[in-house]
C-alpha cells in the first residue's frame, strides 16, 4: 500500500486535472456553423433585437481547383432571428440548421443605426462574457441597417464580412476612420467621460452593383448614437491621438497657382492639460514628417518657399482638429478623452469638474503648437514646364 | 545478496550430493589413472572453495548477529564490501563455476583428455554425431606407428591451409624428428615447436574446451600417448564483406559498415583506432549458441565503473541463445519497460569509433553487423555523422531541422487533432473554412480519422519493408492513390489528413534511431489530444519527460546535457560548434580524461 500510494495520488491527479479544467467535449469540425459576422438592428418592439447571423457554407466558400470558371451558389447565409438577449437569438439558428454557431470567428460586428440610436450597451455583455467571441472583433455602425451591410457581395471577396475586414484593414492607413475593436469600444465606454466611437459604414450604389464604403466615424454618448464625424473631422480626431499613419494633406501652391499634395509619413502627437483660474487649457503638440508627392502648378518648390509650405501643411492641421474639436462640443461628446487625461493629471481638482464635465467640454481651450517637416520632395527637382 | 547466497548454496549442494543423486554420462573414474596434476587441481579447487564457504558461513552469521541487534544499516557498506570480494572470488573459482553455471543441466563438464587415443575417439565419436565433422587417422612418424586424429568442421576450415600446414609435415617431415622425440611426454610441445606450420595452435587438456574450439573452426589433433590436444586455427568460411551500411547512409563520410563477421567488425575498429589502448575482450554467452561478444573500449579514455558494470550485466546473461546484438540489448538495458533505447546501436565503424573516443564502450556480437554502444543519451540520435565532417554552419541547421523534424513527426497529428475538434478558434478564418469543407463529408471524427490514416500508413510502410523490391513499388502506387486520392474523394478522409499522415510519414524517417519510439509516442499524443485536446497533449508530453528525465543509461542521466544542465555539453546538443571548440569529451561519460585537444587550434592567418 505504501507504495502504491504515490502512483495514487498521481492517478487522482491526472484524472481531476482532465476533468476539471472543462475542455472535455470535442467539438466535430462538420457540427459547427462559422459565424463571419453579427449585425445587430432593432426588433419590432423597443426591447427586441433582430440579428442577422453571417454563417458560411463551407464547400462552396472553398476556391474550386478543377472546376474552374464552373458558378458556384452563394458562399454563405444571413441567418435572421430575434430575440429578447442576444443568446436567445443566436440560439434560433441551432433550430433552423441544426448546427451549434460558432462565433469564435465572428470578427465583425455590425450596428444598425436604428439600434445605435436606441443605445447598443445591452448586447456588450455577451460579447466579453462568452469565452467563444473575441475581444479584438471589429466594430462598426451601419448608416442603414446593419443586415443590409452583411448582403452586400463583393467582386474579390467570397464572404461580405472577409470584403468588409479587408476594406478596414487596408483602408485604415488612410487616416478616413479608425479601427475600433470590442475592447476599445467598451473601454470608452466604461469611462465616466470618454464618448466611444466606431467606424462608420454605409452602402454606395454604383450602377447595378452595391459596394461598401466606410469612412468616417460614428459618435456616442453614453451608449447612444448621437452623430458622425465626416473626414476631415475624423482625421482632426486623429492627429491629437496620434493615430494618422499615411493620407494626403493638400494645399495651395507657393504662388497660389495650383495645388500641391503631401504623403504623411509620419505623425506624433503629445497632449498635455492645464488648469487655469478654473478654467481647463488643453496642449496638443503634433509633429508630422511628410513627403511632398505631387503639384499641379509649374511653381518652383526650392528652399525658402519650404517654411511656407510646411506653415500651410500645419494650418491644414490646425483647421483639421479645430473642425473635430467644434462638432464634438457641438454633440459635447467627449471623443477625444479629454476627460480622462485631466482627471489622471490633476485628480483633486476633477472632483468639481466630473460632474458638470458635459458644460466644461465644450468651453475647453485648445492651444494648438503643429510642426510639420518636409522630408523629400521625389525624383524630380525642377517642375514639368516649358523653360522660360 | 540474497540471490548471490542462494546462487552459492546451490553451487555447494551440488559439489556435496550431486554425484550421488545425479551421475554424470562419463564417470569421473573412468580418468582416475590419469596424472597427478588433475587432482592436484581439484583438491586447490575445493579448498578455495572450502575457504570461500567458511568465509560466506561467517558473513551469514555476521549479518544474522547485526540483524538481531537490529544495528545492519551501520555496517551496511562492510557487508556490501565483503560480498563484492565473495563473488570476485568466485569468478576467480573458473573454469569450474563457469561450467557450472553455463550448463543447463547443472552438470560440470570437467572431463579430461585421455591418454588413449582410442578411448578418446570413442567419446568424441559419441559426442559428435553430425555430418559436417571430419575425423582424419593417421599415422606419426617414419614407422608410422604413433597414431593421430585430425578433428575438423567441414565449412569452417581452410582445407588447404590444414593440408598443407598440419598434414603435410605431420606426415611427411615427422620423420625428421627422431623416435626420441615423439615418445616423450612433452611431444605434443615439440610437435608444436618443431613441425607445425600454423601460426596460431594452442594445448588444451579438457574436452569442453576441445569441444568449443572445434566448433569455432579450430582443427584438433590428438595423439597417441599424449592427454593433450593441440588447437591449431584455420578458421575459414564464407562471410559477406564490408558494405555500404543500409541504415545510416552519408553524403560525405566513410562509407563502409559492419558486417556479420566479429573479426571483420574489430578490424575495422582496429583500423579506425590504430592504438594499444582499445581493447577487445571476449566472452561466450548463450548456453547453446556460445555466441562471442565482444566488448570493445578505449582503455585510456573509458570510465572502468563502466567497463565493469557492463561485465557484471553481461555475466548475469543465462539464456539459450544470442542470434543477434538485439538479444543483448534486450537482457542489459537500464529501463526494459520504457519505450525509449537507452542502449545506442550504429551500423558504421567511424561512428562507433567516435562514441569509444568520447569514452563510450561498444558491444560486438559476432553474427550481427549491428554494433551496440553504451551509455546512450537521447541527443545521440540527432547527432548524425555527418555532422562532423561538413562545416559547422551547415550541420548546425540541419541539426535544427533534425529537431523540427522529431517533433513534427510525434505531435502533427495530435495537434491537427486538437486544433480541429477542440482549439477551432486557434485556426485563422480562412484556414478554418477550407478545413471545414474537407470535413464537411467525412463521417468520422478527427481522431478516429487521424488513427486510421495512422494504422494504414503503418501498415504500408510495414509491407513495404518487408516486399521484393519488384512488388515494392506497385504497394507504393497502390498506397499512394488509395490514400492520397480516392480516399479523400471518396469521402472517407479530409483532404488535409492526407497531408498531415504525409508529413507524419516524412518526419519519422528523419530520425531513424528514434523511429520506434516515435510510433508509440505519436499514437500516445494522438489519443491524449482526441481525449483533451490541447491540455492532453501539454499532460502527456509532461509525463514523457518526466519518464525522459528520469531515465539513466549506465549510470548516466538520459536527457543530459539538457537535464541536468551542462553548459560546456550544450557545444553539440543544438547547434555543432567547430571541431575545433570541442576541446573536452562529453562530461557526463567521462571524468578523468576529459581533455580531448589543446585548446587554441582555431586556424589563423600566417604570421
Amino acid at each position: 500500500m505504501k507504495k502504491l500510494r504515490p502512483m495514487l495520488i498521481i492517478i487522482i491527479a491526472f484524472v481531476t486535472l482532465l476533468t476539471l479544467p472543462g475542455c472535455w467535449s470535442a467539438k466535430g469540425l462538420s457540427s459547427l456553423a462559422i459565424v463571419t459576422g453579427i449585425g445587430i438592428d432593432k426588433g419590432a418592439s423597443l426591447d427586441q433585437l433582430l440579428l442577422t447571423i453571417q454563417i458560411v457554407k463551407p464547400s462552396q466558400a472553398q476556391v474550386p481547383s478543377s472546376e474552374g470558371g464552373k458558378s458556384r451558389g452563394k458562399a454563405f447565409w444571413n441567418a435572421t432571428c430575434a430575440g429578447e438577449t442576444m443568446i436567445g437569438a443566436i440560439r434560433e439558428v441551432t433550430h433552423l440548421i441544426g448546427k451549434e454557431p460558432f462565433l469564435a470567428h465572428s470578427n465583425v460586428i455590425i450596428f444598425g443605426n436604428d439600434f445605435a440610436t436606441t443605445g447598443v450597451k445591452k448586447t456588450l455583455d455577451f460579447f466579453l462574457r462568452n469565452p467563444e467571441t473575441q475581444p479584438t472583433a471589429l466594430i462598426l455602425v451601419a448608416s442603414g441597417r446593419a443586415g443590409d451591410i452583411l448582403n452586400v457581395e463583393s467582386e474579390a471577396e467570397i464572404l461580405p464580412v472577409q470584403n468588409i475586414i479587408k476594406i478596414i484593414k487596408g483602408a485604415a492607413a488612410i487616416s478616413q476612420f479608425k479601427v475600433i475593436t470590442i475592447n476599445d469600444f467598451t473601454n470608452n465606454l466604461m469611462s465616466k467621460t470618454t464618448a466611444p466611437i466606431a467606424p462608420l459604414v454605409t452602402i454606395t450604389q454604383n450602377g447595378n452593383r452595391q459596394n461598401i464604403y466606410v469612412s468616417g466615424l460614428a459618435v456616442f454618448k453614453k451608449d447612444k448614437l448621437v452623430g458622425a464625424l465626416n473626414d476631415m473631422e475624423t482625421r482632426g480626431l486623429l492627429w491629437t491621438t496620434g493615430d494618422v499613419k499615411k493620407g494626403l494633406i493638400l494645399i495651395t501652391s507657393p504662388e497660389d497657382t495650383g495645388n500641391v499634395a503631401f504623403e504623411i509619413s509620419k505623425s506624433k502627437s503629445k497632449v498635455t492639460p492645464e488648469i487655469k483660474d478654473g478654467r481647463v487649457i488643453i496642449h496638443i503638440e503634433v509633429r508630422t514628417e511628410t513627403n511632398l508627392v505631387e503639384q499641379t502648378s509649374a511653381d518652383k518648390i526650392y528652399f525658402p518657399v519650404v517654411a511656407l509650405l510646411e506653415e500651410r501643411q500645419a494650418e491644414v492641421i490646425r483647421q483639421e482638429i479645430m473642425a473635430a474639436f467644434d462638432k464634438s462640443a457641438e454633440l459635447s461628446a467627449d471623443i477625444f478623452g479629454f476627460g480622462d487625461i485631466v482627471y489622471k493629471n490633476f485628480p483633486a481638482q476633477w472632483q468639481s469638474l466630473e460632474d458638470h464635465w458635459d458644460e466644461v467640454y465644450p468651453r475647453i481651450d485648445l492651444v494648438l503648437d503643429i510642426k510639420v517637416t518636409m522630408r523629400e520632395t521625389g525624383l524630380v527637382t525642377q517642375p514639368v514646364s516649358p523653360e522660360k | 545478496m540474497f540471490n548471490f547466497i542462494f546462487r552459492i548454496y546451490r553451487y555447494l549442494r551440488y559439489i556435496v550430493f550431486a554425484p550421488e543423486t545425479n551421475p554424470s554420462p562419463v564417470s569421473p573414474d573412468k580418468y582416475t589413472n590419469n596424472t597427478s596434476s588433475d587432482f592436484k587441481q581439484a583438491k586447490l579447487a575445493l579448498d578455495t572453495l572450502i575457504l570461500l564457504a567458511a568465509r560466506l558461513q561467517a558473513l551469514i552469521l555476521l549479518v544474522q548477529e547485526l540483524l538481531q541487534k537490529g544495528l545492519l544499516k551501520c555496517e551496511i557498506n562492510l557487508i556490501k564490501s565483503e560480498i563484492e570480494t565473495l563473488e570476485h572470488q568466485l569468478s576467480r573459482l573458473s573454469p569450474l563455476v563457469i561450467s557450472y553455471e553455463q550448463n543447463s543441466t547443472g552438470k560440470i563438464d570437467y572431463d579430461l583428455i585421455s591418454a588413449d587415443l582410442s578411448k578418446n575417439l570413442e567419446f568424441l565419436r559419441d559426442s559428435l554425431k553430425s555430418s559436417d565433422i571430419v575425423i582424419r587417422e593417421f599415422n606419426l612418424g617414419c614407422d608410422k606407428q604413433t597414431g593421430c586424429v585430425l578433428l575438423y568442421v567441414d565449412g569452417l576450415t581452410d582445407r588447404n591451409a590444414i593440408n598443407n600446414t598440419v598434414l603435410k609435415p605431420l606426415m611427411y617431415d615427422s620423420c625428421l624428428l627422431t623416435k626420441e622425440n615423439l615418445i616423450q611426454p612433452n611431444r605434443m610441445d615439440s610437435l608444436q615447436k618443431n613441425l607445425l606450420l600454423a601460426s596460431d595452435v594452442t594445448r588444451t587438456s579438457q574436452f569442453s574446451d576441445l569441444l568449443d574450439n572445434l566448433m569455432r573452426g579450430g582443427t584438433i589433433l590428438l595423439i597417441n600417448g599424449a592427454p593433450e590436444a593441440l588447437v591449431i586455427s584455420t578458421t575459414k568460411w564464407e562471410s559477406r564483406g564490408v558494405e555500404k551500411p543500409e541504415l545510416e547512409n552519408v553524403v560525405r563520410g566513410p562509407r563502409e559498415g559492419f558486417s556479420e563477421s566479429l573479426r571483420i567488425n574489430t578490424s575495422l575498429l582496429r583500423r579506425k583506432i590504430s592504438n594499444p589502448n582499445l581493447r577487445f575482450e571476449e566472452v561466450k554467452i548463450g548456453k547453446q549458441t556460445k555466441t562471442n561478444i565482444c566488448i570493445a573500449y578505449l582503455a585510456n579514455v573509458a570510465d572502468p565503473k563502466l567497463i565493469i558494470e557492463i561485465k557484471k550485466r553481461l555475466s548475469r546473461i543465462h539464456t539459450d541463445a544470442i542470434l543477434d546484438s538485439g538479444y543483448i540489448e534486450a537482457f542489459i538495458e537500464d529501463a526494459p519497460y520504457s519505450i525509449f533505447a537507452t542502449v545506442a546501436n550504429s551500423e558504421k565503424p567511424d561512428v562507433v569509433a567516435a562514441k569509444l573516443l568520447e569514452g563510450r564502450a561498444a558491444l560486438l556480437v559476432d553474427g550481427s553487423p549491428i554494433v551496440l554502444t553504451m551509455p546512450m543519451l537521447f541527443i545521440e540520435s540527432f547527432q548524425s555523422p555527418e555532422d562532423y565532417y561538413v562545416r559547422p554552419y551547415y550541420a548546425s541547421t540541419l541539426r535544427l531541422i533534425r529537431f523540427q523534424a522529431y517533433l513534427s513527426s510525434i505531435f502533427s497529428p495530435g495537434v491537427y487533432v486538437a486544433l480541429i475538434s477542440f482549439h477551432q478558434v486557434l485556426i485563422p478564418t480562412q484556414l478554418l473554412i477550407t478545413l471545414a469543407a474537407g470535413q464537411e463529408k467525412v463521417p468520422f471524427s478527427a481522431a478516429l480519422e487521424a488513427f486510421m490514416m495512422g494504422i494504414v500508413f503503418e501498415i504500408l510502410r510495414e509491407a513495404g519493408v518487408r516486399l521484393p523490391r519488384p512488388v515494392g513499388s506497385a504497394v507504393s502506387i497502390v498506397g499512394a492513390l488509395v490514400l492520397g486520392q480516392t480516399a479523400v474523394s471518396a469521402g472517407l478522409i479530409g483532404p488535409i489528413m492526407v497531408i498531415v499522415v504525409a508529413i507524419t510519414a516524412i518526419t519519422s524517417f528523419v530520425i531513424p534511431s528514434q523511429a520506434d519510439s516515435g510510433i508509440i509516442l505519436r499514437f500516445i499524443f494522438l489519443f491524449s489530444a482526441g481525449l483533451a485536446g490541447g491540455f492532453g497533449i501539454l499532460m502527456a508530453l509532461i509525463v514523457i519527460l518526466l519518464h525522459l528525465t528520469s531515465l539513466r543509461s549506465f549510470g548516466v542521466p538520459f536527457f543530459s546535457p539538457v537535464a541536468p544542465f551542462s553548459l560546456l555539453g550544450l557545444k553539440d546538443v543544438f547547434a555543432r560548434f567547430p571541431l575545433w571548440i570541442m576541446s573536452i569529451r562529453p562530461q557526463v561519460l567521462e571524468q578523468y580524461n576529459s581533455v580531448r585537444q589543446n585548446s587554441g587550434l582555431r586556424p589563423s592567418k600566417p604570421k
